[in-house]
């Protein structure tokens, strides 16, 4: 604290005491010593940011480190609501002016906002130190090298083929099959069901024996690790082409994604599949090259990535020759379907040999987290609910804000428990009838205070609570619409598509079935018409939101005050 | 006091050299006449000299300092002989009364007992000091927390006639009442920048503010601790910087708390004497009400007060009254001597009656006797009387009653 007054400009400390003189409300809020402490915090963990070793195998996460520095936003924002309790004109009856209330409010608004920047500069410079370290182009077809071969190691339930019972089997009786109980458990389902769909004899016995397996589980860092790994993916990736129709590599026109889609996923698939064994070892040399560029260096030369699995891959494909009716009957029927289409894969399962690639594909992508344009909203209302959150908290006296905190605690808690046990599955319309309920009763309660002579707590607590609540009262007009359309969803729209549905499609079946043209466009026509009642319903919830804010911050703050004042002032009542 | 007894009050001081007192009635004087405004920021100079130069050695000043601040003083004296005492035109009409309650009632529970203060009626004057007095747990404080809109009456509400506001909302009248606890929260922050922030917020803006609390910690003596943390002050200390901030933003009603309790005697003389000369500003004057068990310094600066038992008050009016009902005189001697001795002595009054109570003794007599004969009549039996008071017409005489 000495330090900071030390550091204080002494220009800045004039005007600060001209405020106090002046403008004592102002000076309560301490804006120049909050902007100036902003500041010095940007700049010394810019300079951190700026310092802090970096290499590209070793990139720190710009989320991660966003996350890390909003604790100390955090521990700042404490200390600031600390200083304006210490100095609170409402505790001294100060004479206010009649817009006194949103200027106070509107200045809780940007300094909150400026706490930001505590996050965001360091995170800044890092991520321009990060973007620098890799050219754009470098970064893709890096990505596309490492996914080339990589995709190979995710789990078999994304895919679209299965290893193949031969594969299976053969890597079963070298133990090296996988990796993870997991997965080998579901490979061993799928195998049953198969066994027993064609009751071939032969897989009982490899059935029994399977549940038995032992994995082996290698230290990630270890070389023995990517041995296994790369000799897992000839023995559990067989190369049928016949089924998949081809597709352009992942394109590289629009760079920076690294949520692929199942399709996309399946067009690095189809690539592999296409590649004979010399270029499939050629891409596994690009990929280890990858993986010691960006995460370890595992030992492996390109001389020697030809030496060890091309000629273990001759082998495994002499093997699978001589299994080849086996191969062909399972072939087909490993076939998944893909129902979803365009659904987001998205990876349960962080691995290194990513983790720098993507950190850097994060630095690189302005609208990826923290830097999504939804986090506007996001922070918008944040902000707000926090702004108002001190606001009211300056107005009253602390024991009554923490009464406040405890009653809507208890009040949601017993909300939540009366939905569970009615079984309310309605969520709009229920929150919109406990938000009126709740609203009326603290509406009686604060009017019963009004009335009194006297300062009752419970109207005080009713007070914070309502407006607490009142900016966002027009998100009611937003639940109902919600639940209209959700009544129109079900009564019009979803019958009237079963029923077109119904009219050409067989029972049995419930995709994969081409629709006549003129179904299809009326099938078209009403999923735009329910899209477009859909993103209207969505744009009024920020309407309702931002209307609302806007009203309480004009309005609702002066009664607010004006309101809450008159409580502190009251005698309290016994 | 009119405007001559207090320019007399001020040269009596001036020459007898009581420069502490001088130079405060100097600086009440230029606040509160007009012809003498031109003189008020000199004279605060001059009092904050004499604070600093009183700061330099162990409270009392040497020759050279002493004729320093007289001169310091001459400009000022100068213009006092030439002055009528027009008071010119006041900021405000001057209230008689600040704030009334009629039949305040109060009932709570007290140490598992059901305690009821009052009724009780009382005006609160502008000018004016009341005391309330009486034992630990007779309400005092409550009735206090009442008029100082902290906790409400059960009965009864008071008023405020002396507040300004046209339609007066309770957020109005906390604007213009000062209310001193008994126990002083810390503040935070230097104490010259809390006085500024405290008149600052009740409109003292700008050059007034800086006029206004240069004032106030000059007068009240507080010169070299004003930038000073809370933490580096005495309680005494505490108490005058409380007291500065209420008094820095011109309260209309000011409530203090038993403020004398933890003085020293000297401390609760001075205290007491600038609560006297701060309510009898002609310009800005004040109500102020307080309580404590003090109750021969209390008063001694009240025009009236409130004894309380059990929540009761056994006296309310003004303090020239106590005792004009009473039913005999009240005296307290002390001395190296028996009861039997005291008894022996005093038989031949009439009426007489003692009582033992605690180290010394109380003794009731006929309305017919006065102290002057009561002591006479202790000396002619070659008593060593080494203490005596009168308290006939205190409210001493009422706590007497209840020991």
């Amino acid at each position: 604290m000495r330090l900071f007054k030390k550091l204080f400009p002494p220009a800045l400390q004039r005007i600060n005491d001209r405020m106090l003189v002046n403008q004592p409300w102002l000076w309560a809020l301490s804006p120049l010593q909050h902007v100036w402490g902003i500041l010095i915090l940007n700049v010394v963990l810019a300079v951190l940011a700026l310092l802090a070793p970096l290499s590209i195998n070793e990139v720190p996460n710009i989320e991660a480190l966003w996350s890390y520095l909003f604790v100390l936003q955090v521990a700042y924002f404490c200390f600031w609501i600390f200083w304006q309790v210490l100095f609170n004109p409402q505790r001294q009856f100060a004479r206010r002016f009649s817009l006194q209330a949103p200027a106070e409010f509107l200045l809780h608004f940007v300094g909150i906002l400026l706490l930001l920047s505590i996050s965001y500069t360091p995170t800044l410079v890092m991520r321009w130190r990060i973007d620098q370290l890799v050219e754009d182009q470098e970064w893709v077809s890096d990505w596309n090298d490492l996914l080339a071969v990589g995709f190979l190691h995710d789990r078999s339930d994304y895919w679209d083929v299965y290893p193949s019972a031969e594969h299976f089997l053969n890597g079963f009786h070298n133990n090296r099959l996988a990796y993870e109980t997991e997965e080998l458990q579901t490979q061993v389902r799928v195998l049953e069901n198969r066994v027993e769909y064609f009751s071939d004899t032969n897989q009982f016995e490899y059935q029994g024996t399977a549940r038995e397996v032992k994995v082996p589980v290698y230290n990630p860092d270890s070389v023995r690790y990517y041995k296994e790994k790369l000799r897992g993916i000839f023995q559990r990736y067989p190369r049928y082409t016949d089924s998949y129709a081809d597709r352009s590599i992942y394109d590289t026109a629009s760079p920076f994604k690294t949520a692929l889609t199942h399709e996309e996923l399946k067009a690095y698939q189809v690539a592999w599949l296409k590649q004979d064994a010399k270029q499939q070892v050629a891409a596994i040399g690009k990929y280890l090259e990858v993986v010691k560029k960006y995460y370890f260096d595992h030992g492996f030369g390109p001389e020697e990535v030809n030496g060890l699995f091309l000629e273990y891959y001759d082998q495994l494909r002499s093997k699978s020759n001589a299994g080849n009716g086996f191969a062909n009957l399972y072939g087909a029927a490993e076939i998944r379907h893909v129902e979803a289409q365009g659904v987001e894969f998205r990876r349960n399962q962080v691995r290194d040999e990513y983790d720098n690639l993507r950190a850097i594909f994060k630095a690189k992508k302005w609208n990826h987290f923290p830097f999504r344009m939804e986090m506007v909203h996001v922070f918008a209302i944040v902000i707000f609910l926090m702004a108002n959150l001190i606001f009211l908290f300056r107005q009253v006296r602390w024991q009554w804000f923490l009464a406040a905190i405890g009653v809507s605690l208890a009040l949601v808690i017993l909300a939540t428990v009366f939905l569970v046990y009615f079984k309310v599955h309605k969520e709009g319309l229920a929150a919109c009838w406990q938000l009126l309920i709740a609203m009326g009763v603290v509406s009686v309660m604060v009017y019963l205070g009004w009335s009194t002579r006297f300062h009752l707590k419970s109207a005080s607590t009713a007070a914070i609570m309502l407006f607490a609540c009142l900016p966002y009262l027009l998100l009611i007009f937003q639940f109902l619409a919600d639940e209209q359309f959700d009544v129109y969803d079900e009564r019009k729209y979803v019958r009237q598509k079963t029923a077109i549905k119904d009219q050409f499609l067989p029972q049995s079946r419930s995709s994969g079935f081409e629709y006549p043209s003129e179904v299809a466009q009326e099938l078209d026509r009403l999923t735009e018409l329910h899209r477009a009642h859909r993103d209207w319903i969505e744009s009024l919830y920020w309407y309702a939101l931002y209307v609302g804010m806007l009203l309480y911050w004009f309005g609702g703050t002066v009664f607010t005050k004006r309101l809450l004042d008159r409580f502190r002032a009251l005698p309290a009542a016994k | 006091m009119n405007f001559m007894e207090r320019k007399a009050e001020f040269e009596r001081y001036l020459d007898s050299g009581n420069l502490s007192l001088a130079t405060r009635r100097a600086m009440d004087l230029a606040l509160d006449y007009q012809q003498l405004q031109s003189h008020l920021e000199a004279v605060t100079e001059v009092r904050a000299e004499y604070n600093r130069l009183r700061g330099l050695g162990q409270g009392e000043l040497d020759g050279t300092q002493k004729q320093k601040i007289t001169d310091g003083l001459q400009p000022f004296c100068a213009e006092l002989t030439s002055v009528k005492g027009e008071v010119g035109e006041l900021p405000h009409q001057q209230p008689i009364v600040v704030a009334e309650g009629r039949n305040l009632v109060k009932r709570y529970r007290q140490g598992g007992h059901h305690f009821e203060l009052g009724p009780i009626d009382l005006s609160l004057r502008s000018g004016e000091i009341t005391g309330v007095v009486g034992e630990n747990g007779n309400g005092k404080t409550t009735l206090l927390r009442i008029f100082a809109g902290e906790t409400s009456a059960d009965e009864g509400w008071p008023e405020y006639p002396g507040m300004v506001g046209d339609a007066l909302t309770p957020y109005q009248i906390k604007q213009q009442v000062a209310f001193i606890p008994q126990r002083l929260r810390p503040w935070h922050g230097t104490l010259l920048q809390n006085l500024k922030y405290a008149a600052a917020n009740k409109g003292f803006h700008g050059e007034a503010n800086e006029q206004r609390v240069n004032f106030v910690v000059h007068r009240l003596g507080l010169t070299r601790f004003q930038h000073l943390g809370w933490k580096q002050l005495s309680s005494g200390y505490k108490l005058r910087f409380e007291l500065a901030r209420m008094v820095v933003w011109r309260p209309r009603l000011l409530v203090l708390d038993e403020p004398i309790a933890n003085l020293d005697l000297n401390a609760q003389q001075q205290f007491l004497q600038d609560l006297v000369h701060l309510a009898a500003s002609i310009r800005y004057p004040m109500g102020i009400v307080l309580s404590s068990q003090q109750l021969h310094q209390i008063e001694a600066v009240s025009e009236q007060i409130v004894f309380l038992r059990n929540g009761k008050p056994l006296f309310a009016g003004a303090t020239k009254n106590v005792g004009s009902d009473r039913a005999s005189n009240t005296f307290q001697v002390g001395g190296s001597f028996s009861l039997e001795n005291l008894l022996q002595a005093t038989q031949g009054l009439p009426e007489i009656r003692v009582e033992e109570s605690g180290t010394n003794f109380t003794v009731h007599t006929a309305t017919a006797v006065n102290g002057r004969q009561l002591l006479e009549t202790l000396f002619a039996a070659r008593l060593e009387v080494t203490f005596f008071r009168d308290i006939s017409f205190s409210t001493r005489q009422l706590l007497a009653q209840t020991l």
